[in-house]
């Protein structure tokens, strides 16, 4: 396996794929080179299922740093309360000036369920329902329906209908 | 009639259903004009999302970069304006500008000699140079305008001496710090030592047991 050529070929795109992902660019480089570090390591069976099988990676690397970082916050404020003014429920006017600051879209993919969120960017990225399915760890034909659900919770955020979209 | 659900519709979108369930589709799609309204919404949905995605990914580059080139040079502006403030301030200004102008005064300055006009060259007498606390780094010119030898016994194997027509220069290359002896015959009468070119002290305004010379505080 040419690791050096796998590098050159994804990383980039994976990079891309988990920051949207998880909003964070510092969390998705480091995730994207842990998973290439995984597959120097332990590569999978069969080179075809290698960019699947990073993205996958990198995914669950994501997620796992973020539930990481979520459990260090609920620990932190139920020791020392008020820690975080995160924990306490948000006014309208934040919300609507966080979303200004993050951005509409990054905003209303931070809504979505994980699996709807990966999926979506996933397919962004050219992915094929099958590899979508692996990665999420879902059926090949339930890939359209969670396509579908996010993009259906979405267009009412986004105004992906009509002319005035966006 | 049963319609094609949204799930189904946009896996006909990204050519993911099986190959018979396409023609099926694909058929009924020719017959409905509700699925090939729901079809056409989620192919514009799908469209319109990315371009979204990539215009606000965009534009929040741009901000961070403006915000980046902003912040250096913030951060340019405050680092001036340290410089500027430290450099005002009265100790530093006295570092920066009289520090570098002693040697150029002519004067000898911070004398460690108890004695600077009672001597009178006796046979032998010593002369010592001291480069200071600072790590100096300079060219002390010692001048004998009678002739002779003129003797260096300093132990100090970092100062370099050169006698050219009865001038010694000294030139401490290493910033070293100590005190040097300079011994001189007492036939050399007139003498005279310029720092950086400048005479700071001469046998002719008045005898000098020793005296602490910064020797190019540079």
């Amino acid at each position: 396996m040419d690791a050096a050529a796998y590098f050159r070929a994804h990383h980039e795109m994976l990079v891309r794929y988990l920051a949207r992902l998880s909003g964070d660019h510092e969390l998705a480089e480091d995730a994207a080179q842990e998973a290439f570090a995984r597959l120097h390591r332990s590569p999978p069976r069969h080179q075809d299922e290698i960019r699947g099988w990073l993205f996958r990676v990198g995914t669950n690397l994501v997620w796992d740093a973020k539930r990481r970082s979520s459990t260090r916050r609920r620990l932190l404020a139920t020791r020392v309360p008020g820690a975080f003014l995160g924990d306490q429920p948000r006014r309208p006017d934040d919300e609507a000036h966080s979303a200004e600051v993050r951005g509409h879209v990054r905003a209303a993919l931070d809504r979505l369920h994980a699996k709807e969120r990966s999926a979506l960017l996933m397919r962004e990225e050219g992915f094929s329902h099958r590899e979508i399915a692996q990665a999420v760890g879902t059926t090949t034909g339930s890939v359209g329906t969670i396509l579908a659900r996010a993009l259906e919770k979405l267009a009412r955020e986004l105004s992906l209908d009509g002319e005035d979209a966006g | 009639m049963t319609h094609i659900d949204d799930g189904q519709l946009i896996a006909l979108i990204d050519g993911a259903l099986p190959g018979e369930d396409t023609r099926i589709a694909e058929v009924h799609l020719d017959r409905c004009a509700v699925c090939r309204a729901a079809r056409d919404r989620l192919a514009g949905r799908l469209e319109r999302f990315g371009a979204l995605l990539r215009a606000e990914e965009g534009r929040v580059e741009s901000k961070r970069r403006w915000a980046f080139t902003h912040d250096r040079r913030a951060v340019l502006a405050a680092g001036i304006a340290l410089t500027i403030a430290v450099a005002t301030t009265a100790p530093v200004r006295a570092w920066l500008v009289d520090g570098w102008s002693e040697p150029k005064t002519g004067t000898v300055p911070d004398p460690v000699s108890e004695s600077v006009s009672t001597l009178r060259f006796p046979s032998e007498r010593s002369l010592v140079v001291s480069f200071g606390q600072r790590q100096a780094s300079g060219h002390l010119t010692i001048e004998s305008t009678s002739g002779g030898m003129i003797e260096w016994i300093s132990t100090d194997s970092t100062v370099e001496l050169v006698l050219v027509d009865g001038r010694l220069e000294v030139e401490n290359n290493h910033g070293t710090r100590g005190d040097y002896a300079l011994r001189v015959p007492a036939s050399h009468v007139d003498l005279a030592v310029f720092v950086e070119g400048t005479e700071v002290w001469s046998s002719s305004t008045g005898a000098l047991a020793s005296a602490r010379i910064p020797v190019g505080h540079r």
